[in-house]
């Protein structure tokens, strides 16, 4: 029972008293080594030897395998150093000059360990078959890595890292590889020493490998329960996992060679990350082991791999080679200053060692002309990264930038050489190794490639660029190809059009797919075509479907989570070229912009995004202060600024520092009045009705602030949909719905419609004024209710968080604070119960039209808080007339006089002011302040002052 | 397209209704409760063109409030626009991307400009749509007929995307107020 104490060293108990038995010691024990294999020996002793070089061996690996960066992802460090292509020379320079420091420290090391060092390094010979096994799950970078993460590690644990890393030109081999050369005697020599020390374990590991090579996989040589070790799963540092396997084995190692009992048999890291995988006998000695290592380690906690996962646990994920690079092949740069860049593969040099590409270059003359190695050392922020743009000589000249004619090294062709890079028709031309280079899921969008494609048209006389131009469409075009063959994952429900075979043009419905075949099973959408309702077909056969007018979400590239509605499929480019896959015309929800994306990037959705539009806190529409109190609503959220629509209609951009919180709050409390002394909120419908920029148009008013309108309307393009009026500049246009319904009647029949007429037109007149605000607060749909609350029956939009939000329904019923909403939407109708605060009436709905009905007893019975002249606008100017007329009667209400008088009723006093009534009209200037004859004329604004 | 349909519903008249003409309260409440809503998938309820007395069940007391729950069956006419459908709107507003048209209750019917026969093109100083051969313009207030080429109705809402392309479509009448 191997036990540990301090961080590094391995204290055992008990010292072991008699050699351990093959299989007790499993591989890792193997200490004494007795039956060694001759190969083995006749290795170790060359290694012995040969010390010095292979050390120096190793030196030249790290150099060219690429510079050790601490804290750098493990995929990364191997191309890292290539892809500042241009300064290869002097950084190689550099890094042979570390190289040497670090030779030097490490013969000074050497020397110091003297033969004890040797020895046990002979020991690490002998279990190298360990590093081999531990390495099956793992790949060539994570081998590496151990190399990078030693800087992090103690001086004396990347020294023993350095002695680990002596066996890695044999590591690297793939233990598949080894396996499958069926003619490599030694390596099955090995196995069966290994065989006649290792017992059965090594050698159930080696039938089991000959069988997955015949492609069997034998049940009898899974691990037995009970007889075979266990294994557990140990939580590991990020990218720690190699050095924890190694130090394991390192500890294994010293302990062996003092003749201690090693608990554990394997320590592997089979490719997971952040998982070591620890085989032993019993859960004491992983334990044990692991606390020995444990400053690689996250938890103590120890997982068991049950035994039916084990054989899951450590397979070999394969890896596929990466495809050979093309000509005029689309690639994008991993990282430095041209990250996420597009270019194109120019030519391949070197058996594809090196690719020299063209791409737009981010340059800034201003730059070039003070320094004329900055192309060399042209390492920017991200925050002063010159945006792409092409390259000209004569702007370069103006800038004084020091320009020579010169050659493209490897091509032989003319280019224009500022600051040692190459420039040609506008492009950068570049030298760069293939690993700096994305070629894979390239998703280059069609404004990428037009872009590109333009800027050399616009750059050079035109010779032969159109052509150009088409090739490279043509080959951004087949990139989409290949990846609508390779990625495109239907999912159930999606709507699809065959595209090849018998079956081209159905449009289809997803029942199922299976990856693994590649077979997509359909439902024709269609079902009168006497098809069969379940159609078997392959994924490279079927293609994306939408309709013109259908909602849709863009899936992936540049405008990913956008939603918005199709507005056309289009077969041509903007160049008028035929495009193999639909381009979609996409008008966003938020902002009104127009997008064009590929067919195979938009999917079919009810979502609406809102995910885009919000910065730091800040959204869209949002109301900020900013400045010395300014205010305006942000119309645009780039990444550190925001453009902000104020009050007097200019659009300016603020830095996100200078914002100082939102005023929505403060915005959506406010009050405004419109030219009809209307009472206006926030989210309430109206229409602009002075002449000036904005007239005639209508929209939900966003923000109130003093006498400023923030208003949003779906038929603005710009600053979002934002228009800045002021309110007296408006008018309340809660009775859209009425009212658009005659227009629209008189648009086609030229008469309205009777019925319409009967309830629209002539009961307008009373119905008027009892509209309220399209059901707000005022006109009380079916007059007071004293118990009832107003809100009953009103159609409402949750906000807030709810996950209800954005929904509209009827209110049912309201107790206390909540309100019990009915929502419509969905697929089946369902009560729900919101706070008071979450729900907003949806203004253009029902309350508008029956408000205007209910008229005559809102007002006859007292309701309208809402002053009842607000309503006159419905049969717009005819209605005016009555307006005021109806208005009458509430005044009258107030004096009994009036009704006394009695001379007045909605009706009369439409066209008639009372004055002409004689008595009844005049009767109440004797008893009160109201003069009815002026009631007819003066505005309710008037009224008040009078009274 | 207008259209009638026969709905049934359920609905809550209130202890204030109930009294003599009861049938009548309904029928108007049904009125006004239907009337200029957007019905999901049908389209804008125009108006309501019949209820007869025996489609009113008798009905129901709710518990807590008082509330008469009512189940009616009547007719009403519908509008909506259908795929392929001709229809004539009213020009609202024109942007450098196409122009929006309401058409009733439908309001911000879209044409975009690639719904725009190829002649057209968009004179960003009058802000109108005009053909190469000037004859043609398009601005707000006018009347254009369109082929519907998608309608998609959501909660609250009915987004139509209209196509001057074809034939015989297009502006059919100047500016009217």
């Amino acid at each position: 029972m191997a036990d540990s104490s301090s961080d590094e060293e391995v204290v055992v108990q008990k010292k072991r008293t008699e050699p351990l038995k093959g299989d007790e010691a499993g591989v890792v024990g193997d200490g004494e080594g007795r039956a060694r294999d001759k190969d083995v020996v006749d290795d170790d002793a060359e290694e012995e030897d040969s010390d010095e070089e292979e050390e120096e061996e190793e030196e030249a690996e790290e150099a060219s395998g690429g510079k050790a960066r601490g804290g750098q992802d493990e995929d990364e460090e191997d191309d890292d150093d290539e892809s500042d292509a241009d300064s290869d020379d002097s950084e190689a320079d550099s890094r042979l000059r570390k190289g040497g420091r670090k030779r030097k420290q490490r013969r000074e090391a050497a020397a110091s360990r003297g033969r004890a060092g040797k020895k046990s390094r002979r020991r690490d010979g002998r279990s190298r078959f360990l590093d081999q096994e531990a390495a099956v799950g793992g790949e060539e970078e994570e081998e590496e890595e151990d190399v990078e993460s030693g800087d992090e590690l103690t001086e004396r644990e990347a020294e023993k890292l350095r002695q680990e890393n002596l066996y890695k030109p044999r590591t690297r081999t793939n233990f598949e590889d080894m396996l499958a050369r069926d003619s490599d005697h030694q390596i099955e020599e090995r196995f069966r020493a290994m065989a006649r020390t290792s017992a059965h374990r090594t050698q159930d590991f080696y039938e089991e490998a000959s069988a997955r090579q015949k492609g069997v996989t034998k049940q009898s040589l899974l691990p037995t329960p009970g007889v075979d070790t266990c294994m557990w799963r140990v939580k590991v540092k990020k990218n720690q996992e190699m050095p924890m396997v190694m130090s394991i084995m390192d500890m294994a190692r010293r302990m062996t060679a003092k003749k201690q009992r090693v608990g554990i048999t394997a320590a592997i890291f089979a490719g997971t990350k952040g998982h070591v995988l620890v085989e032993a006998r019993n859960e004491a000695d992983a334990s044990a082991a692991i606390r020995a290592n444990s400053r690689f380690i996250l938890s103590q906690r120890l997982e068991v791999v049950e035994y039916r996962y084990m054989a899951t646990s450590l397979a070999v994920s394969e890896k596929v080679a990466p495809r050979p690079l093309r000509d005029g092949q689309w690639v994008r740069f991993k990282r430095g200053l041209y990250k996420g860049d597009l270019a194109r593969v120019m030519a391949i040099l070197e058996g594809g060692s090196k690719v020299v590409i063209e791409m737009v270059p981010r340059i800034n003359y201003e730059d070039m002309a003070r320094n004329p190695r900055a192309g060399n050392i042209y390492v920017v922020s991200a925050a002063s990264r010159p945006g792409p743009k092409f390259f000209s000589a004569s702007e370069a000249r103006e800038h004084e930038v020091v320009l020579h004619r010169g050659k493209i090294p490897g091509l032989n062709m003319p280019c224009d050489v500022a600051c040692n890079l190459h420039y040609m028709n506008g492009y950068l031309v570049k030298e760069v190794k293939p690993e700096s280079l994305q070629a894979e899921n390239i998703n280059a969008s069609v404004e990428e490639v037009t872009k590109f494609g333009l800027g050399a048209l616009a750059e050079d006389d035109g010779k032969g660029h159109e052509e150009r131009l088409q090739a490279a469409q043509r080959e951004a075009e087949e990139t989409q190809e290949q990846q609508r063959k390779n990625l495109r994952v239907f999912e159930q429900g999606d709507a699809v059009k065959v595209v090849a075979g018998e079956l081209r043009n159905l449009v289809c419905r997803v029942l199922g797919s299976d990856p693994t075949t590649g077979t997509v099973s359909v439902r024709p959408v269609n079902p009168n075509l006497g098809l069969p309702v379940k159609i078997e077909l392959q994924a490279s056969q079927l293609a994306n479907h939408v309709e013109v007018g259908q909602h849709v979400k863009v899936l992936d590239g540049l405008f990913a989570g956008e939603t918005g509605m199709v507005q056309a499929l289009l077969s041509h480019d903007e160049h008028g070229a035929l495009v193999p896959e639909p381009i979609v015309s996409v008008l966003t929800d938020g902002e009104n912009k127009e997008l064009r994306v590929r067919l195979g990037q938009v999917k079919e959705s009810a979502d609406v995004a809102t995910g885009m539009s919000s910065l730091s806190g800040y959204s869209l529409h949002d109301m900020v202060c900013y400045g010395y109190q300014r205010f305006g609503a942000i119309v645009w959220l780039g990444r550190e600024s925001v453009k902000v629509l104020d009050s007097s209609g200019v659009v300016q951009s603020v830095p996100l520092g200078e914002l100082q919180g939102n005023r929505n709050r403060r915005s959506h409390q406010a009050v405004a009045y419109d030219s009809m002394n209307n009472r206006m909120q926030v989210e309430d419908q109206v229409l602009v009705t002075d002449r000036g920029e904005h007239f005639q148009k209508r929209g939900a008013i966003k923000h109130i602030l003093g006498s400023s309108l923030w208003i949003f309307t779906k038929q603005e393009t710009r600053n979002s949909g934002l228009f800045v009026v002021r309110t007296r500049a408006v008018t309340l246009q809660n009775l859209i719905r009425k009212n658009a319904a005659v227009t629209f009647n008189a648009l086609h029949t030229g008469a309205p419609n009777p019925t319409l007429q009967q309830h629209h037109g002539q009961k307008s007149f009373g119905g008027g004024p009892g509209g309220g605000r399209g059901g707000g607060r005022g006109g009380g749909r079916f007059g007071p209710r004293s118990n009832m609350d107003p809100l009953v029956g009103r159609v409402v939009r949750i906000k807030g968080k709810s996950e209800f939000k954005g929904q509209t329904g009827k209110v049912r019923s309201v107790k206390d604070n909540m309100v019990f909403v009915d929502i419509e939407s969905g697929t089946r109708p369902k009560t729900v119960r919101v706070p008071r605060e979450a729900v907003a009436e949806d203004a253009p709905a029902v309350g508008g039209a029956a408000g205007g009905r209910a008229g005559a007893e809102a007002y006859s019975l007292g309701t309208g808080t809402t002053p009842a002249w607000t309503y006159g606008r419905t049969p717009m100017h005819g209605g005016m007339t009555p307006m005021y007329g109806a208005a009458t009667p509430m005044y009258g209400g107030a004096t009994p006089a009036l009704h006394s008088g009695g001379g007045q009723t909605p009706a009369y006093s439409g066209s008639q002011t009372p004055a002409l009534y004689g008595g009844g009209g005049q009767t109440p200037r004797h008893e009160g302040a109201y003069t009815p004859r002026h009631e007819g004329a003066y505005t309710p604004r008037h009224q008040y002052q009078d009274g | 397209m207008f259209y009638l349909k026969t709905l049934e519903k359920d609905f809550m008249l209130e202890p204030k209704d109930l009294g003599p003409g009861l049938k009548e309260t309904i029928k108007r409440r049904l009125t006004q409760m239907m009337e200029g809503t957007l019905e999901p998938d049908l389209g804008f309820v125009i108006a309501l063109v019949g209820l007869d007395d025996q489609h009113i069940r008798p009905g129901r007391i709710e518990y807590e409030t008082g509330q008469v729950e009512v189940w009616v069956k009547f007719t009403v006419m519908l509008f909506r626009p259908f795929r392929n459908e001709i229809l004539d709107a009213q020009v609202t507003t024109v942007t450098d991307m196409g122009f929006f048209a309401d058409a009733g209750p439908v309001q911000g019917i879209y044409v975009n400009k690639h719904q725009m026969p190829q002649d057209y093109g968009f004179d960003a100083q009058d802000n109108v749509w005009r053909t190469s051969d000037m004859e043609v313009e398009i601005r707000p207030g006018c009347g254009v007929r369109m082929r519907v080429v998608g309608v998609d109705i959501t909660p609250g809402r009915m987004n139509v995307v209209g196509s001057i392309m074809d034939d015989y479509t297009g502006l059919i009448s100047g500016e009217t107020d």
